[in-house]
């Protein structure tokens, strides 16, 4: 069986190898999965190369943080599910190989639909819920959330479940190309940045008609955190999740010390017992399924071609246009 | 009078003039007071350089924030002063003059002792009890972690946490001050570091690995960053200044990974929350420490009101150059 294993901290192809492994058994209360698409995040990049706060593991370990697949073999006592049933993966269980033995209790169950669209549902989707859910819960329909790096996949998910509940969205963009596409997913609002925090937070009181912003979504870091404080009213929130420019996270004293901006980082760690989590899996997967929440696709590789993928995971912008998926059984 | 006159923003040599104004005449309700001591912060230099969110009203204006001084004059219906009474001014009462003339009904009773440390009480003591009070519930036995411990508010924040049986673990970029600080009450003082896992390193040791819940950033910048590092998941970061100049810094990995919040904090804010009662009688303690010694600071250097420019260039440095608070004498 292959899979990709890691066995240092460094650069990917310097690090990683496509490895042949004992085929996996199911031991009881386990069952054995065939992985069918494995999403890739800049995650899976930063565990590789080690970056700082990201070298908590020991080797060799397998890549991939999460990913869906169908149940091919039963542990003894497996009753949640028999053969042929479709599962989410459990996070962080190295999905980037074409089979793994897992606890069954540790496994969201899968609607049918494209496998490609569901291997997202874990990780950007439960994070887009969270965001909307937790984060915004504060907000009434009519109100706005604020998000930079708005064409990702989890920004394409906010907007649709913002929309959902009423709630409009004001979103900072990178390229004018990408406003269209938005629009057409219910973003109410979509900004291009401009690069100076001053100059986008005019834009965006423009867009929303000076109405008092309490919430931002960063996952860009660096002076888009920042961008996003700006933009804020006093006592505001600037909720972080990602640091697409691999740069820290900036506050200027101004937001903080005058407007009390108050800057939290994100966790996936929400307060949801697993079952209220089953629960929100299977709304995002009958979402997905049906397409109404949909992420932008840029290239789908088998294990062969993983360092291809890497790299390409690697890029941003117009060299990436969406999401990485891994379908380690071609 | 003699006082210093702010009328433009820049080099504070080139927009602060020592100039003579008429001698002020208390209305009713208000008196004069003779400044002994008035205290310059980091605030009062932005000011003059009109740094953006510290452009101040109006100018011409007297400057000073704060200070302590006798009473020379009562206007008509004060009764609770009398000529001789030692004073503290309330907020933003223009001190770098040699006379202020302000309402009796916010001044307060100060206490015998040295002038010059008594001077720094207002802004830096209230910042030190709000920051101990408002952001994290710390019990006896609990540790708190700042960086520019060597700060007035970080020496002030030292004395006030070990009143309460709090702990602190202070960060210092020069060994020279380690020792002062121990003599204070400091639990622990560990040197800076670059390297925010190597800095949290040196504090969980000093810590011997006790939850942080709370963590005093007044440098900014990169040290914001290492400050979320030190403090333990789920921690609160609280930036109170911006001695570095730079915005602050936090990697997404704290953020993410360990929940981190991260808040700004203004003495305003914090007094807002207080009726003026509660206010008076955090000052009323603080003087007395202050009075008593409990709470010092190092003096980096007192000048007379002839020598502002000095005393403002003295102000706006840092490090080796200013071990400690700059202070003007107005009536020196």
């Amino acid at each position: 069986m292959k899979a990709l294993q890691q066995n240092a901290y460094g650069a990917p192809a310097d690090v990683t190898a496509l490895v042949d492994l004992p085929e996996p058994v199911a031991k009881a209360g386990e069952i054995l999965v065939e992985v069918e698409a494995a999403a890739m995040h800049l995650a899976d990049l930063k565990f590789i190369n080690g970056d700082a706060g990201f070298r908590y593991f020991t080797f060799p370990r397998i890549c991939g943080h999460e990913g869906i697949g169908y149940v091919i073999k039963l542990g003894d006592g497996v009753t949640d599910y028999k053969v042929g049933d479709r599962v989410f993966l459990p996070i962080g269980s190295g999905t980037f190989r074409q089979r793994l033995a897992v606890p069954a209790a540790d496994c969201p169950p899968a609607t049918a639909g494209d496998a490609k669209q569901l291997a997202l549902t874990v990780i950007n989707g439960m994070t887009a819920v969270i965001l909307v859910d937790d984060y915004a819960a504060a907000l009434k329909p009519g109100d706005w959330i604020l998000q930079n790096g708005a064409n990702s996949s989890c920004g394409r998910y906010i907007i649709k479940l913002a929309h959902d509940k009423g709630l409009r969205t004001c979103n900072i963009v990178r390229r004018a190309s990408l406003i269209p596409e938005l629009k057409a997913l219910d973003a109410d609002q979509v900004i291009v940045e401009t690069g100076d925090p001053d100059k986008t937070a005019e834009l965006v009181k423009a867009a929303t008609g000076g109405v008092e912003l309490s919430i931002g979504f960063d996952c860009v870091a660096s002076t888009g955190t920042e961008t996003i404080g700006r933009c804020l009213v006093r006592d505001g929130t600037i909720v972080n999740y990602g640091y697409m420019t691999g740069k820290n996270c900036e506050v200027s004293f101004q937001d903080l010390f005058r407007k009390h901006v108050k800057l939290v980082g994100m966790s996936m760690q929400s307060p949801r017992t697993k079952d209220q989590r089953k629960v929100v899996y299977a709304k995002l997967a009958a979402m997905i399924a049906k397409g109404d929440l949909k992420a932008k696709i840029a290239a789908t590789y088998t294990l062969d071609q993983i360092q291809v993928a890497l790299a390409h995971q690697a890029k941003t912008g117009d060299d990436r246009q969406g999401k990485i998926i891994i379908l380690p059984n071609g | 009078m003699r006082a210093l006159q702010q009328i433009g923003y820049g080099n504070p040599a080139d927009v602060v003039a020592l100039v003579t104004l008429p001698d002020p005449t208390p209305q009713a309700g208000e008196i004069v007071i003779r400044m002994e001591a008035a205290a310059i912060h980091l605030a009062d230099i932005k000011n003059f350089t009109g740094e953006r969110d510290f452009r101040v009203k109006a100018l011409p204006r007297i400057p000073g924030y704060e200070g302590i001084g006798r009473v020379t004059q009562v206007g008509a219906g004060v009764t609770q002063f009398k000529v001789g009474d030692r004073v503290f001014p309330w907020w933003g009462a223009g001190t770098f003059a040699e006379l202020v003339c302000t309402p009796a009904n916010k001044v307060m009773p100060a206490p015998e002792g040295d002038a010059v440390q008594l001077s720094l009480m207002l802004v830096n003591g209230m910042t030190s009890v709000i920051l101990l009070e408002d952001f994290a519930e710390l019990q006896p036995g609990d540790w708190l972690v700042q960086n520019g411990a060597n700060s007035n508010c970080a020496r002030y924040i030292i004395v006030l946490a070990r009143e309460r049986g709090v702990r602190t673990c202070n960060i210092v970029r020069r060994p020279e001050v380690v020792d002062d600080l121990k003599a204070l009450g400091a639990d622990a003082v560990i040197l800076d570091s670059d390297d925010p896992f190597e800095l949290a390193e040196r504090v969980r040791a000093a810590t011997h690995g006790a939850t942080l819940k709370l963590g005093l950033d007044m440098v900014a910048g990169a040290a914001s960053g290492r400050m979320a590092r030190c403090v333990s998941d789920g921690g609160i970061v609280v930036n109170y200044g911006f001695m570095s100049g730079q915005p602050s810094q936090i990697p997404f990995h704290d953020m993410f990974q360990k929940e981190i919040t991260f808040v700004g904090m203004s003495a305003g804010r914090g007094m807002a929350k207080r009726n003026m009662n509660e206010l008076r009688a955090i000052y009323t303690k603080l003087a007395a420490m202050i009075a008593k010694g409990d709470m010092r600071t190092a003096i980096a250097g007192t000048y007379p009101l002839d020598r502002a420019a000095d005393a403002f260039r003295h102000a706006a440095s840092t490090g080796a150059e200013r071990d400690g608070k700059v202070i003007l004498l107005p009536n020196a």
